[in-house]
Protein backbone atom coordinates (compact mmCIF):
# COMPACT_ATOMS: atom_id res chain seq x y z
CA UNK A 1 0.00 0.00 0.00
CA UNK A 2 1.67 3.20 -1.15
CA UNK A 3 1.61 6.43 0.84
CA UNK A 4 2.72 8.55 -2.09
CA UNK A 5 0.10 10.46 -4.07
CA UNK A 6 -0.91 9.10 -7.44
CA UNK A 7 -1.87 11.20 -10.45
CA UNK A 8 -5.59 10.77 -9.84
CA UNK A 9 -6.89 12.92 -7.01
CA UNK A 10 -9.92 10.66 -6.76
CA UNK A 11 -9.72 7.04 -7.84
CA UNK A 12 -12.89 4.96 -7.47
CA UNK A 13 -12.85 1.29 -8.41
CA UNK A 14 -16.07 -0.79 -8.40
CA UNK A 15 -17.25 0.98 -5.28
CA UNK A 16 -20.49 -0.30 -3.87
CA UNK A 17 -22.80 0.11 -0.91
CA UNK A 18 -25.56 -2.29 -0.01
CA UNK A 19 -27.73 -1.63 3.01
CA UNK A 20 -29.65 -4.16 5.08
CA UNK A 21 -32.64 -5.52 3.24
CA UNK A 22 -30.60 -5.86 0.04
CA UNK A 23 -30.88 -2.16 -0.76
CA UNK A 24 -28.25 -1.38 -3.40
CA UNK A 25 -27.53 2.29 -2.97
CA UNK A 26 -24.35 2.25 -5.08
CA UNK A 27 -23.65 -0.57 -7.51
CA UNK A 28 -20.00 -0.99 -8.36
CA UNK A 29 -19.16 2.44 -9.79
CA UNK A 30 -15.74 3.39 -11.15
CA UNK A 31 -14.23 6.71 -12.18
CA UNK A 32 -10.99 8.68 -11.85
CA UNK A 33 -10.63 12.41 -11.37
CA UNK A 34 -7.27 14.04 -12.17
CA UNK A 35 -5.90 16.70 -9.87
CA UNK A 36 -7.38 20.15 -10.41
CA UNK A 37 -10.51 18.98 -12.22
CA UNK A 38 -14.07 19.86 -11.28
CA UNK A 39 -16.00 16.62 -11.54
CA UNK A 40 -19.75 16.40 -11.24
CA UNK A 41 -22.06 13.63 -10.12
CA UNK A 42 -25.37 14.35 -11.80
CA UNK A 43 -28.59 12.55 -10.97
CA UNK A 44 -31.90 12.83 -9.15
CA UNK A 45 -32.43 12.24 -5.44
CA UNK A 46 -31.90 8.58 -4.67
CA UNK A 47 -29.40 8.03 -7.49
CA UNK A 48 -26.58 7.33 -5.04
CA UNK A 49 -24.67 10.62 -5.21
CA UNK A 50 -24.66 11.43 -1.51
CA UNK A 51 -23.92 7.81 -0.63
CA UNK A 52 -20.92 7.96 -2.96
CA UNK A 53 -19.73 11.15 -1.28
CA UNK A 54 -20.31 9.55 2.11
CA UNK A 55 -18.05 6.65 1.20
CA UNK A 56 -15.35 8.93 -0.21
CA UNK A 57 -15.42 11.06 2.94
CA UNK A 58 -15.32 7.95 5.18
CA UNK A 59 -18.64 8.64 6.89
CA UNK A 60 -20.18 5.60 5.19
CA UNK A 61 -18.36 2.28 5.03
CA UNK A 62 -18.30 0.70 1.55
CA UNK A 63 -19.49 -2.86 1.22
CA UNK A 64 -17.35 -3.49 -1.86
CA UNK A 65 -14.69 -2.02 -4.10
CA UNK A 66 -12.18 0.64 -3.18
CA UNK A 67 -11.56 4.36 -3.39
CA UNK A 68 -8.53 6.59 -2.95
CA UNK A 69 -8.16 10.28 -2.29
CA UNK A 70 -4.76 11.62 -3.38
CA UNK A 71 -3.50 8.06 -3.16
CA UNK A 72 -4.85 7.29 0.31
CA UNK A 73 -7.32 4.42 0.59
CA UNK A 74 -10.51 5.63 2.28
CA UNK A 75 -10.99 2.32 4.08
CA UNK A 76 -7.47 1.45 5.25
CA UNK A 77 -5.92 4.94 5.40
CA UNK A 78 -9.00 6.86 6.45
CA UNK A 79 -7.15 9.39 8.63
CA UNK A 80 -4.80 10.33 5.80
CA UNK A 81 -7.69 10.48 3.34
CA UNK A 82 -9.62 12.82 5.63
CA UNK A 83 -6.53 14.98 6.13
CA UNK A 84 -6.36 15.81 2.42
CA UNK A 85 -10.08 16.47 1.94
CA UNK A 86 -12.94 18.62 3.14
CA UNK A 87 -16.69 18.42 2.69
CA UNK A 88 -19.55 20.85 2.34
CA UNK A 89 -22.61 18.75 3.09
CA UNK A 90 -26.06 19.13 1.65
CA UNK A 91 -27.62 19.68 5.07
CA UNK A 92 -26.55 22.34 7.52
CA UNK A 93 -23.55 21.12 9.51
CA UNK A 94 -22.97 23.81 12.08
CA UNK A 95 -23.04 24.55 15.80
CA UNK A 96 -25.63 27.30 15.84
CA UNK A 97 -24.45 28.73 19.13
CA UNK A 98 -20.89 29.30 17.96
CA UNK A 99 -19.68 32.22 15.86
CA UNK A 100 -18.56 31.84 12.27
CA UNK A 101 -14.98 32.61 13.24
CA UNK A 102 -15.09 29.89 15.88
CA UNK A 103 -16.19 27.40 13.25
CA UNK A 104 -13.26 28.31 11.02
CA UNK A 105 -10.86 28.18 13.94
CA UNK A 106 -12.14 24.77 15.03
CA UNK A 107 -11.72 23.36 11.56
CA UNK A 108 -8.17 24.73 11.38
CA UNK A 109 -7.26 23.13 14.70
CA UNK A 110 -8.78 19.76 13.91
CA UNK A 111 -7.01 19.70 10.56
CA UNK A 112 -3.83 20.77 12.39
CA UNK A 113 -3.23 23.95 10.43
CA UNK A 114 -0.45 26.04 12.00
CA UNK A 115 -1.89 28.92 14.05
CA UNK A 116 -0.24 31.69 12.06
CA UNK A 117 -1.27 30.19 8.74
CA UNK A 118 -4.79 29.55 10.05
CA UNK A 119 -5.17 33.18 11.09
CA UNK A 120 -4.03 34.49 7.70
CA UNK A 121 -6.10 31.92 5.87
CA UNK A 122 -9.25 32.77 7.80
CA UNK A 123 -8.77 36.47 7.09
CA UNK A 124 -8.34 35.75 3.37
CA UNK A 125 -11.42 33.56 3.21
CA UNK A 126 -13.55 36.02 5.16
CA UNK A 127 -12.64 38.68 2.62
CA UNK A 128 -13.06 36.53 -0.48
CA UNK A 129 -16.39 35.07 0.62
CA UNK A 130 -17.76 38.36 1.97
CA UNK A 131 -18.20 37.18 5.54
CA UNK A 132 -16.69 40.18 7.31
CA UNK A 133 -20.02 41.46 8.62
CA UNK A 134 -21.09 38.04 9.84
CA UNK A 135 -18.03 36.26 11.01
CA UNK A 136 -18.21 37.19 14.67
CA UNK A 137 -21.95 36.61 15.02
CA UNK A 138 -23.50 33.30 16.11
CA UNK A 139 -24.32 31.10 13.15
CA UNK A 140 -27.93 30.94 14.36
CA UNK A 141 -28.33 34.49 13.02
CA UNK A 142 -27.17 33.61 9.50
CA UNK A 143 -29.42 33.18 6.49
CA UNK A 144 -29.23 29.99 4.42
CA UNK A 145 -26.91 31.52 1.84
CA UNK A 146 -24.65 33.07 4.48
CA UNK A 147 -24.40 29.77 6.29
CA UNK A 148 -23.51 27.99 3.09
CA UNK A 149 -20.75 30.52 2.34
CA UNK A 150 -19.40 29.96 5.85
CA UNK A 151 -19.40 26.20 5.27
CA UNK A 152 -17.44 26.67 2.04
CA UNK A 153 -14.98 28.91 3.85
CA UNK A 154 -14.62 26.34 6.59
CA UNK A 155 -13.92 23.57 4.10
CA UNK A 156 -11.19 25.66 2.49
CA UNK A 157 -9.36 26.62 5.70
CA UNK A 158 -7.24 23.49 5.55
CA UNK A 159 -6.39 23.93 1.82
CA UNK A 160 -7.77 20.51 0.91
CA UNK A 161 -6.47 18.66 -2.10
CA UNK A 162 -9.98 17.32 -2.64
CA UNK A 163 -13.11 19.34 -1.90
CA UNK A 164 -16.53 17.70 -1.85
CA UNK A 165 -19.57 19.87 -2.50
CA UNK A 166 -22.71 17.82 -1.89
CA UNK A 167 -25.66 19.62 -3.49
CA UNK A 168 -24.28 22.99 -2.38
CA UNK A 169 -27.15 25.12 -3.68
CA UNK A 170 -30.17 22.96 -2.88
CA UNK A 171 -32.90 24.76 -0.98
CA UNK A 172 -31.53 28.22 -1.69
CA UNK A 173 -33.46 30.91 -3.52
CA UNK A 174 -32.39 31.74 -7.09
CA UNK A 175 -30.46 34.88 -6.19
CA UNK A 176 -28.46 33.15 -3.49
CA UNK A 177 -27.89 30.19 -5.79
CA UNK A 178 -26.49 32.47 -8.46
CA UNK A 179 -24.14 34.12 -5.94
CA UNK A 180 -22.97 30.78 -4.64
CA UNK A 181 -22.30 29.51 -8.15
CA UNK A 182 -20.12 32.57 -8.65
CA UNK A 183 -18.23 31.65 -5.49
CA UNK A 184 -17.73 28.08 -6.57
CA UNK A 185 -16.68 29.20 -10.04
CA UNK A 186 -14.08 31.38 -8.35
CA UNK A 187 -12.75 28.32 -6.55
CA UNK A 188 -12.31 26.39 -9.77
CA UNK A 189 -10.60 29.33 -11.49
CA UNK A 190 -8.15 30.24 -8.77
CA UNK A 191 -7.14 27.10 -6.93
CA UNK A 192 -5.59 23.75 -7.80
CA UNK A 193 -8.03 21.93 -5.54
CA UNK A 194 -9.88 19.01 -7.09
CA UNK A 195 -13.60 19.47 -6.65
CA UNK A 196 -16.26 16.77 -6.69
CA UNK A 197 -19.68 18.34 -6.98
CA UNK A 198 -22.98 16.51 -6.70
CA UNK A 199 -26.07 18.15 -8.09
CA UNK A 200 -29.35 17.62 -9.87
CA UNK A 201 -29.31 21.13 -11.35
CA UNK A 202 -28.30 21.10 -14.98
CA UNK A 203 -27.04 24.66 -15.11
CA UNK A 204 -24.69 23.98 -12.20
CA UNK A 205 -23.26 20.94 -13.90
CA UNK A 206 -22.86 22.67 -17.25
CA UNK A 207 -21.37 25.82 -15.79
CA UNK A 208 -18.96 24.35 -13.26
CA UNK A 209 -17.93 20.86 -14.27
CA UNK A 210 -15.07 19.86 -16.54
CA UNK A 211 -16.52 16.37 -16.66
CA UNK A 212 -19.46 14.71 -15.06
CA UNK A 213 -20.85 11.27 -14.35
CA UNK A 214 -24.56 10.66 -14.77
CA UNK A 215 -25.87 8.43 -12.00
CA UNK A 216 -29.09 6.48 -12.04
CA UNK A 217 -30.22 4.00 -9.39
CA UNK A 218 -26.74 3.54 -8.00
CA UNK A 219 -24.95 3.16 -11.32
CA UNK A 220 -22.90 5.45 -13.51
CA UNK A 221 -24.62 5.41 -16.88
CA UNK A 222 -22.34 7.91 -18.66
CA UNK A 223 -19.14 9.86 -18.06
CA UNK A 224 -17.81 12.76 -20.07
CA UNK A 225 -17.63 16.50 -20.52
CA UNK A 226 -21.06 18.17 -20.68
CA UNK A 227 -20.56 19.10 -24.33
CA UNK A 228 -19.41 15.59 -25.15
CA UNK A 229 -22.46 14.01 -23.55
CA UNK A 230 -24.78 16.38 -25.38
CA UNK A 231 -22.96 15.74 -28.63
CA UNK A 232 -23.97 12.09 -28.48
CA UNK A 233 -27.51 13.27 -29.10
CA UNK A 234 -26.52 16.05 -31.47
CA UNK A 235 -26.72 19.81 -31.00
CA UNK A 236 -30.47 20.04 -31.50
CA UNK A 237 -33.60 18.06 -30.83
CA UNK A 238 -37.17 18.29 -32.02
CA UNK A 239 -39.70 18.02 -29.24
CA UNK A 240 -43.37 17.39 -29.84
CA UNK A 241 -46.28 16.88 -27.54
CA UNK A 242 -48.82 14.36 -28.71
CA UNK A 243 -52.56 14.70 -28.17
CA UNK A 244 -52.80 11.00 -27.61
CA UNK A 245 -50.29 8.27 -26.78
CA UNK A 246 -46.67 9.45 -27.02
CA UNK A 247 -45.30 5.93 -27.38
CA UNK A 248 -47.61 5.17 -30.30
CA UNK A 249 -46.61 8.42 -31.97
CA UNK A 250 -42.93 7.62 -31.54
CA UNK A 251 -43.44 4.20 -33.09
CA UNK A 252 -45.20 5.81 -36.04
CA UNK A 253 -42.43 8.38 -36.55
CA UNK A 254 -39.77 5.70 -36.35
CA UNK A 255 -41.68 3.68 -38.91
CA UNK A 256 -41.69 6.68 -41.26
CA UNK A 257 -37.95 7.18 -40.77
CA UNK A 258 -38.42 10.52 -39.00
CA UNK A 259 -37.15 9.37 -35.59
CA UNK A 260 -34.02 7.29 -35.06
CA UNK A 261 -33.32 4.72 -32.33
CA UNK A 262 -32.09 7.49 -30.02
CA UNK A 263 -35.53 9.12 -29.85
CA UNK A 264 -37.43 8.70 -26.59
CA UNK A 265 -40.76 9.51 -25.06
CA UNK A 266 -41.79 10.65 -21.60
CA UNK A 267 -45.52 10.63 -21.19
CA UNK A 268 -46.99 12.54 -24.13
CA UNK A 269 -43.71 14.25 -25.03
CA UNK A 270 -41.56 12.79 -27.80
CA UNK A 271 -37.97 13.98 -28.17
CA UNK A 272 -36.11 13.31 -31.43
CA UNK A 273 -32.32 13.94 -31.52
CA UNK A 274 -31.50 15.44 -34.90
CA UNK A 275 -27.88 14.28 -35.09
CA UNK A 276 -27.00 16.62 -37.90
CA UNK A 277 -30.34 16.62 -39.69
CA UNK A 278 -32.23 19.80 -40.34
CA UNK A 279 -34.95 20.69 -37.83
CA UNK A 280 -37.08 22.17 -40.61
CA UNK A 281 -36.85 18.93 -42.58
CA UNK A 282 -37.91 16.79 -39.63
CA UNK A 283 -40.73 19.12 -38.63
CA UNK A 284 -42.00 19.20 -42.21
CA UNK A 285 -41.96 15.43 -42.27
CA UNK A 286 -43.90 15.26 -39.00
CA UNK A 287 -46.53 17.66 -40.30
CA UNK A 288 -46.86 15.62 -43.48
CA UNK A 289 -47.82 12.58 -41.44
CA UNK A 290 -50.79 14.56 -40.07
CA UNK A 291 -50.23 13.15 -36.59
CA UNK A 292 -52.21 14.86 -33.86
CA UNK A 293 -49.86 17.10 -31.87
CA UNK A 294 -50.25 19.86 -29.32
CA UNK A 295 -46.95 21.49 -30.22
CA UNK A 296 -43.79 20.89 -32.24
CA UNK A 297 -40.60 22.81 -31.48
CA UNK A 298 -36.86 22.56 -31.94
CA UNK A 299 -34.31 23.52 -29.31
CA UNK A 300 -30.75 22.87 -28.14
CA UNK A 301 -29.93 19.55 -26.56
CA UNK A 302 -29.71 19.70 -22.75
CA UNK A 303 -28.30 17.38 -20.14
CA UNK A 304 -31.87 16.54 -19.22
CA UNK A 305 -32.27 15.06 -22.69
CA UNK A 306 -29.08 13.09 -22.12
CA UNK A 307 -30.39 11.83 -18.81
CA UNK A 308 -33.81 10.93 -20.22
CA UNK A 309 -32.18 9.14 -23.14
CA UNK A 310 -29.97 7.14 -20.80
CA UNK A 311 -32.43 6.40 -18.03
CA UNK A 312 -35.96 7.22 -19.10
CA UNK A 313 -36.39 9.44 -16.03
CA UNK A 314 -36.24 13.21 -15.59
CA UNK A 315 -33.67 14.96 -13.40
CA UNK A 316 -36.12 17.60 -12.20
CA UNK A 317 -38.76 15.11 -11.11
CA UNK A 318 -37.18 14.40 -7.73
CA UNK A 319 -35.88 17.93 -7.12
CA UNK B 1 -16.97 39.22 -6.20
CA UNK B 2 -13.31 38.99 -7.15
CA UNK B 3 -12.56 36.98 -10.26
CA UNK B 4 -9.20 35.69 -9.17
CA UNK B 5 -8.04 34.51 -5.78
CA UNK B 6 -4.31 33.92 -5.85
CA UNK B 7 -4.30 33.48 -2.07
CA UNK B 8 -6.33 30.35 -2.49
CA UNK B 9 -3.70 28.60 -4.55
CA UNK B 10 -2.39 25.34 -3.17
CA UNK B 11 0.92 25.71 -1.29
CA UNK B 12 3.25 23.07 0.09
CA UNK B 13 2.21 21.76 3.52
CA UNK B 14 3.38 23.86 6.43
CA UNK B 15 4.40 22.70 9.90
CA UNK B 16 1.34 21.63 11.89
CA UNK B 17 0.38 23.08 15.27
CA UNK B 18 0.89 20.91 18.32
CA UNK B 19 -0.03 23.61 20.73
CA UNK B 20 -3.64 22.55 21.19
CA UNK B 21 -4.21 18.91 20.34
CA UNK B 22 -7.45 17.70 18.79
CA UNK B 23 -8.71 16.24 22.08
CA UNK B 24 -8.44 19.56 23.86
CA UNK B 25 -9.96 21.28 20.83
CA UNK B 26 -12.96 18.96 21.01
CA UNK B 27 -13.23 19.42 24.77
CA UNK B 28 -13.05 23.16 24.35
CA UNK B 29 -15.85 23.02 21.79
CA UNK B 30 -18.01 20.88 24.06
CA UNK B 31 -17.39 23.21 26.97
CA UNK B 32 -18.32 26.24 24.90
CA UNK B 33 -21.56 24.56 23.88
CA UNK B 34 -22.33 23.36 27.42
CA UNK B 35 -21.46 26.50 29.35
CA UNK B 36 -21.97 29.52 27.17
CA UNK B 37 -23.15 31.64 30.07
CA UNK B 38 -22.30 31.69 33.81
CA UNK B 39 -25.85 30.48 34.45
CA UNK B 40 -25.13 27.22 32.65
CA UNK B 41 -22.22 26.59 35.02
CA UNK B 42 -23.92 27.70 38.22
CA UNK B 43 -27.29 26.00 37.85
CA UNK B 44 -25.91 22.43 37.81
CA UNK B 45 -24.17 23.22 41.11
CA UNK B 46 -27.49 23.89 42.80
CA UNK B 47 -28.34 20.18 42.85
CA UNK B 48 -25.58 19.06 45.21
CA UNK B 49 -26.07 22.15 47.36
CA UNK B 50 -29.76 21.35 47.59
CA UNK B 51 -29.04 17.81 48.67
CA UNK B 52 -26.51 18.82 51.28
CA UNK B 53 -28.30 21.82 52.77
CA UNK B 54 -31.96 20.97 52.38
CA UNK B 55 -32.77 17.39 51.52
CA UNK B 56 -30.37 15.62 53.90
CA UNK B 57 -31.43 17.59 56.98
CA UNK B 58 -35.09 17.32 56.00
CA UNK B 59 -34.84 13.57 55.67
CA UNK B 60 -33.05 13.34 58.98
CA UNK B 61 -35.81 15.30 60.70
CA UNK B 62 -38.61 13.48 58.94
CA UNK B 63 -37.21 10.07 59.70
CA UNK B 64 -36.08 11.01 63.24
CA UNK B 65 -32.65 9.52 62.64
CA UNK B 66 -29.24 10.41 63.99
CA UNK B 67 -26.65 12.72 62.53
CA UNK B 68 -25.12 9.81 60.69
CA UNK B 69 -28.00 9.89 58.24
CA UNK B 70 -26.84 13.25 56.85
CA UNK B 71 -23.47 11.70 56.22
CA UNK B 72 -25.13 8.78 54.51
CA UNK B 73 -27.10 11.11 52.26
CA UNK B 74 -24.00 13.15 51.44
CA UNK B 75 -22.03 10.18 50.21
CA UNK B 76 -25.07 8.58 48.62
CA UNK B 77 -25.76 11.77 46.69
CA UNK B 78 -22.42 11.41 44.96
CA UNK B 79 -23.64 8.10 43.62
CA UNK B 80 -26.68 9.88 42.21
CA UNK B 81 -24.87 12.93 40.86
CA UNK B 82 -22.41 10.97 38.82
CA UNK B 83 -24.85 8.87 36.77
CA UNK B 84 -27.41 11.64 36.34
CA UNK B 85 -24.83 14.21 35.29
CA UNK B 86 -23.01 11.93 32.89
CA UNK B 87 -26.19 10.51 31.41
CA UNK B 88 -27.59 13.97 30.74
CA UNK B 89 -24.26 14.98 29.25
CA UNK B 90 -24.99 12.41 26.55
CA UNK B 91 -27.70 14.70 25.22
CA UNK B 92 -24.90 16.72 23.66
CA UNK B 93 -24.20 13.79 21.34
CA UNK B 94 -27.80 13.81 20.17
CA UNK B 95 -27.72 17.56 19.66
CA UNK B 96 -24.57 17.19 17.56
CA UNK B 97 -26.25 14.54 15.46
CA UNK B 98 -29.47 16.48 14.96
CA UNK B 99 -27.66 19.74 14.18
CA UNK B 100 -25.39 18.00 11.70
CA UNK B 101 -22.24 19.03 13.55
CA UNK B 102 -21.37 15.39 14.14
CA UNK B 103 -20.90 14.86 10.40
CA UNK B 104 -18.29 17.62 10.26
CA UNK B 105 -16.45 16.05 13.18
CA UNK B 106 -16.58 12.61 11.57
CA UNK B 107 -14.77 13.95 8.51
CA UNK B 108 -11.94 15.42 10.59
CA UNK B 109 -8.54 13.68 10.37
CA UNK B 110 -8.70 12.45 13.96
CA UNK B 111 -9.51 9.13 15.54
CA UNK B 112 -13.24 8.76 16.08
CA UNK B 113 -12.54 7.71 19.66
CA UNK B 114 -11.28 11.22 20.36
CA UNK B 115 -14.79 12.56 19.78
CA UNK B 116 -15.92 10.54 22.80
CA UNK B 117 -12.85 11.47 24.84
CA UNK B 118 -13.36 15.17 24.20
CA UNK B 119 -16.92 14.98 25.49
CA UNK B 120 -15.85 12.81 28.41
CA UNK B 121 -13.33 15.39 29.56
CA UNK B 122 -16.03 18.02 29.95
CA UNK B 123 -18.53 15.62 31.55
CA UNK B 124 -15.81 14.48 33.95
CA UNK B 125 -14.85 18.04 34.83
CA UNK B 126 -18.41 19.21 35.46
CA UNK B 127 -19.21 16.09 37.48
CA UNK B 128 -16.03 16.54 39.47
CA UNK B 129 -16.99 20.14 40.15
CA UNK B 130 -20.40 19.07 41.43
CA UNK B 131 -18.90 16.42 43.70
CA UNK B 132 -16.37 18.89 45.04
CA UNK B 133 -19.10 21.45 45.73
CA UNK B 134 -21.17 18.81 47.50
CA UNK B 135 -18.28 17.81 49.74
CA UNK B 136 -17.41 21.43 50.53
CA UNK B 137 -21.01 22.31 51.38
CA UNK B 138 -21.42 19.11 53.40
CA UNK B 139 -18.30 20.00 55.32
CA UNK B 140 -19.61 23.49 55.94
CA UNK B 141 -22.88 21.94 57.07
CA UNK B 142 -20.99 20.21 59.84
CA UNK B 143 -20.18 16.81 58.40
CA UNK B 144 -16.54 15.97 59.03
CA UNK B 145 -14.83 13.64 56.62
CA UNK B 146 -11.94 11.93 58.31
CA UNK B 147 -10.02 11.12 55.23
CA UNK B 148 -7.37 8.46 55.15
CA UNK B 149 -4.83 8.23 52.37
CA UNK B 150 -6.06 4.91 51.09
CA UNK B 151 -9.66 5.91 51.56
CA UNK B 152 -9.21 9.07 49.53
CA UNK B 153 -7.48 7.20 46.74
CA UNK B 154 -10.19 4.55 46.80
CA UNK B 155 -12.83 7.23 46.58
CA UNK B 156 -11.07 9.01 43.70
CA UNK B 157 -10.57 5.80 41.77
CA UNK B 158 -14.11 4.61 42.35
CA UNK B 159 -15.70 7.92 41.46
CA UNK B 160 -13.50 8.33 38.37
CA UNK B 161 -14.20 4.86 37.07
CA UNK B 162 -17.88 5.27 37.85
CA UNK B 163 -17.95 8.55 35.89
CA UNK B 164 -16.16 7.05 32.91
CA UNK B 165 -18.39 3.98 32.89
CA UNK B 166 -21.57 6.00 33.10
CA UNK B 167 -20.45 8.34 30.34
CA UNK B 168 -19.72 5.29 28.23
CA UNK B 169 -23.27 4.18 28.86
CA UNK B 170 -24.47 7.64 27.87
CA UNK B 171 -22.60 7.61 24.57
CA UNK B 172 -23.83 4.09 23.83
CA UNK B 173 -27.42 5.03 24.55
CA UNK B 174 -27.16 8.26 22.51
CA UNK B 175 -25.86 6.30 19.54
CA UNK B 176 -28.74 3.84 19.69
CA UNK B 177 -31.81 6.06 20.20
CA UNK B 178 -33.24 8.22 17.42
CA UNK B 179 -34.35 11.25 19.44
CA UNK B 180 -33.57 13.33 22.50
CA UNK B 181 -37.05 12.69 23.90
CA UNK B 182 -36.52 8.96 23.94
CA UNK B 183 -33.08 9.42 25.44
CA UNK B 184 -34.36 11.58 28.28
CA UNK B 185 -37.10 9.08 28.99
CA UNK B 186 -34.57 6.32 29.53
CA UNK B 187 -32.08 8.25 31.67
CA UNK B 188 -33.73 7.98 35.11
CA UNK B 189 -34.13 4.23 34.87
CA UNK B 190 -30.53 3.78 33.78
CA UNK B 191 -29.13 6.22 36.36
CA UNK B 192 -31.01 4.79 39.36
CA UNK B 193 -29.52 1.30 39.11
CA UNK B 194 -25.87 2.27 39.66
CA UNK B 195 -26.91 4.71 42.37
CA UNK B 196 -28.44 1.87 44.36
CA UNK B 197 -25.26 -0.12 43.90
CA UNK B 198 -23.17 2.85 45.03
CA UNK B 199 -25.22 3.27 48.17
CA UNK B 200 -25.09 -0.44 48.93
CA UNK B 201 -21.33 -0.43 48.45
CA UNK B 202 -20.98 2.62 50.62
CA UNK B 203 -22.95 0.99 53.40
CA UNK B 204 -20.77 -2.15 53.41
CA UNK B 205 -17.29 -0.61 53.20
CA UNK B 206 -17.17 3.15 53.53
CA UNK B 207 -14.31 4.80 51.63
CA UNK B 208 -13.72 7.18 54.51
CA UNK B 209 -15.18 7.76 57.89
CA UNK B 210 -17.57 10.61 58.31
CA UNK B 211 -19.04 12.29 61.34
CA UNK B 212 -21.14 15.27 62.15
CA UNK B 213 -20.40 17.70 64.96
CA UNK B 214 -19.74 16.01 68.31
CA UNK B 215 -19.86 12.41 67.14
CA UNK B 216 -18.01 10.02 64.92
CA UNK B 217 -19.89 7.64 62.76
CA UNK B 218 -19.26 5.41 59.80
CA UNK B 219 -21.25 5.64 56.68
CA UNK B 220 -24.00 3.04 57.47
Amino acid sequence: MTDTPTDAAIDVDTLEKTYAGDVHAVRGISFQVPAGEVFGLLGPNGAGKSTTVGMLTTTIRPTGGSARLAGFDVATQSLAARAVSSVVFQEAVVDRALSGRRHLDLHARLWRVAPREASDRIDDLVEVLHLADLIDRPVATYSGGERRRLEIARALVSRPRVLFLDEPTVGLDPRIRAELLDVIATLRDGAATTILLTTHYLEEAERLCDRLAVMHRGEVVAIGAPQQLRAELGDEVVELRARDDGAAMLALLQDRGLAGPGAFTVGATVTIPLRGRSAAEVIAGIEATRVRTVSVTSRETTLDDVYLHLTGGELADAA
Amino acid sequence: MTATTPDLALVPSLPRSRRLGPVLTLAQRRFQLSARTPRELVVPLLTPILFALVIAPALKSALHTSAEYEAFVATGTIGLLIPLNTMFAGIGVLVDRESGAQRELLTAPISRALLVVGNLIVAFAITGLQVAVLLVVARARGIHFHVTGSGFLWFLAAASLFTIAMYGAAETLAASVPSAEEYIGRVPAIAIVPWCSWRARCSRSPPFRVSSRGSRASCP
